[in-house]
């Protein structure tokens, strides 16, 4: 990551079997469910931001991640546009009132980070604010893991051609059909700027305790492995989780 | 460095000069609230100050001219505090008011850390994260569409002994809760814990006011002037001429 984050230095070699898949997400699905109980009694919060491409998978890994997980622990907040009242408050106040208590797991499908990515890109907020908005999240973020949160931030990348794909499978397929909207055409008419904005959001965001994972998501099954396995290794790692348990 | 007992004297204001001024203090408040209002900022007033400072009054006589359909008060008693489940600040964000309303908090983050502190349920590094947290929430907020007022008002232990005991003669023990008297048994700690946080949050966009509460009517005066001011500079309106074209435009009306 670092100063000099690039999209084009991403690359889709990692694949994944249907069966090695299988194995994988079993085993790290049973190690998530141990680790949200051991982060329970340790009263750790866990703040998931999952962002990425239209079509680039974050439903489904989402989804794969919670699975397991007792549902008492974790919520999951689908974030939009903002309503009337969410509007009329600092733009960070609906994310502060979603916040997950001690213990629990909040998941954000879509994040604050809409303030320095759709917001930005389609010029729904001014420049000297979204340029703000680099700080106060950074001091956001350092707030929350001061006080015991741990942070992992996602992004789902999938190439222009893949989301292509994806979108035209959506379009015939008519139980797909629904996740498909003009807006998701309009947004990958904008692929550079949205680029230029996560470049820059990744570089300044960055940080030990809110830390960036690009993700490539051409292949699902890797994809969901990988955003379950950063979320266990993490874990493991802060929460000092004996061998008991994984 | 600012230091309380600096604070602690204030001329003398008779009730009778009060009463001549009040109303029109207060009618230009309203004013400046509603304008406030139709520009879409939101006010912050934060009181603060000690367990029989007189922020009860100081408070009604604030808010009773204003629209209350626009207005929050909320109010901290530190002795419910609740299991920690959040960030401090989770609570405050809550009750942040809304663009073009208003929130007064009667004791707020800041006697929250400072009950913390001295009750030791929070540690060294939590206290001192505390500070930084707070500084950075005023400064986002004030980036924003948000105005935030601070004040303090200030007695001496020996002030503060006396209205405990007058309340108590009057028949009025009700109004003296035992963690006031233990603010009053502890008033050095405490005198310390208020003057650390005047000191490390008052800030150019943020500021404190520090005000004798010794004279209550005095007290109210100051506070309800400063606040005045203070809007005024912020929205860059006179609202005593405001004042003085709504009462000819009534006289008129006659």
């Amino acid at each position: 990551m670092g100063d000099k984050f690039k999209f084009q230095n991403v690359t889709f070699n990692e694949t994944l079997s249907s069966k090695d898949y299988k194995k994988q997400i079993d085993e790290l699905q049973e190690r998530a469910r141990l680790f949200s109980h051991y982060s329970y009694k340790k009263k750790r919060s866990i703040i998931l931001v999952f962002e990425g491409w239209d079509a680039a998978g974050k439903g489904g890994a989402i989804r794969r991640l919670t699975s397991r997980i007792d549902p008492r622990l974790y919520t999951v907040s689908s974030i939009a546009a903002p309503n009337e009242v969410e509007r009329n408050h600092h733009y960070l106040w609906r994310f502060w009132t979603k916040l997950p208590a001690f213990g629990t797991i909040g998941i954000f499908d879509r994040s604050w980070y809409g303030r320095l990515l759709v917001e930005r890109v389609e010029g729904f907020t001014k420049e000297e604010d979204w340029q703000r908005s680099f700080g106060e999240i950074v001091n956001f973020e350092e707030d929350l893991s001061d006080s015991g949160a741990i942070i992992i931030k996602y992004w789902l990348h999938v190439s222009p051609e893949e989301q292509l794909k994806r979108f035209n499978a959506r379009k015939d397929d008519p139980l797909k059909r629904w996740k498909l909207t003009e807006e998701d055409w309009r947004n990958r008419d904008k692929w550079p700027l949205y680029e230029e904005a996560a470049e820059e959001a990744f570089s300044k965001t960055h940080k030990p305790n809110a830390p960036w994972h690009i993700i490539p998501a051409n292949d699902k099954y890797f994809a969901r492995t990988e955003a379950l396995r950063i979320f266990c290794d993490r874990l493991e790692n802060e929460l000092n989780i004996p061998e008991k348990f994984s | 460095m600012m230091h309380l007992k600096d604070f602690e004297d204030s001329p003398t204001l008779e009730k009778s000069a009060y009463d001549m001024v009040e109303k029109d203090l207060q009618e230009r408040l309203y004013i400046l609230f509603s304008e406030a209002s139709k520009q879409k900022l939101a006010t912050i007033l934060i009181l603060e100050g000690w367990a029989g400072s007189g922020k009860g009054d100081l408070l009604k006589s604030i808010t009773t001219r204003l629209d209350p359909r626009k207005l929050r008060v909320y109010s901290l008693e530190n002795s419910d505090a609740k299991p920690k489940t959040h960030h401090f600040l989770y609570d405050y964000w809550q009750k942040l008011p809304l663009y073009g309303e208003n929130a007064i908090f009667d004791g707020s983050w800041y006697s929250r850390v400072s009950y913390e502190k001295q009750e030791k349920l929070i540690n060294k590094r939590e206290y001192k994260d505390a500070f930084k947290s707070i500084l950075n929430f005023e400064e986002t907020l004030h980036n924003d569409r948000y105005v935030i007022l601070k004040y303090f008002l200030n007695i001496s232990s020996k002030e503060q002994k006396r209205r405990f005991k007058k309340a108590s003669e009057e028949g009025k023990k009700w109004m003296v809760s035992e963690s006031d008297w233990k603010q009053f048994e502890n008033y050095k700690d405490f005198e310390r814990l208020f003057e650390e946080y005047l000191n490390k949050t008052d800030t150019e966009i943020c500021p404190w006011s520090i005000i004798s509460a010794k004279n209550k009517y005095y007290c109210r005066i100051s506070v309800i002037e400063s606040i005045i001011r203070t809007l005024e500079e912020k929205l860059r309106i006179d609202s005593r001429q405001m004042l003085l074209v709504l009462k000819s435009s009534e006289q008129q009306a006659i």
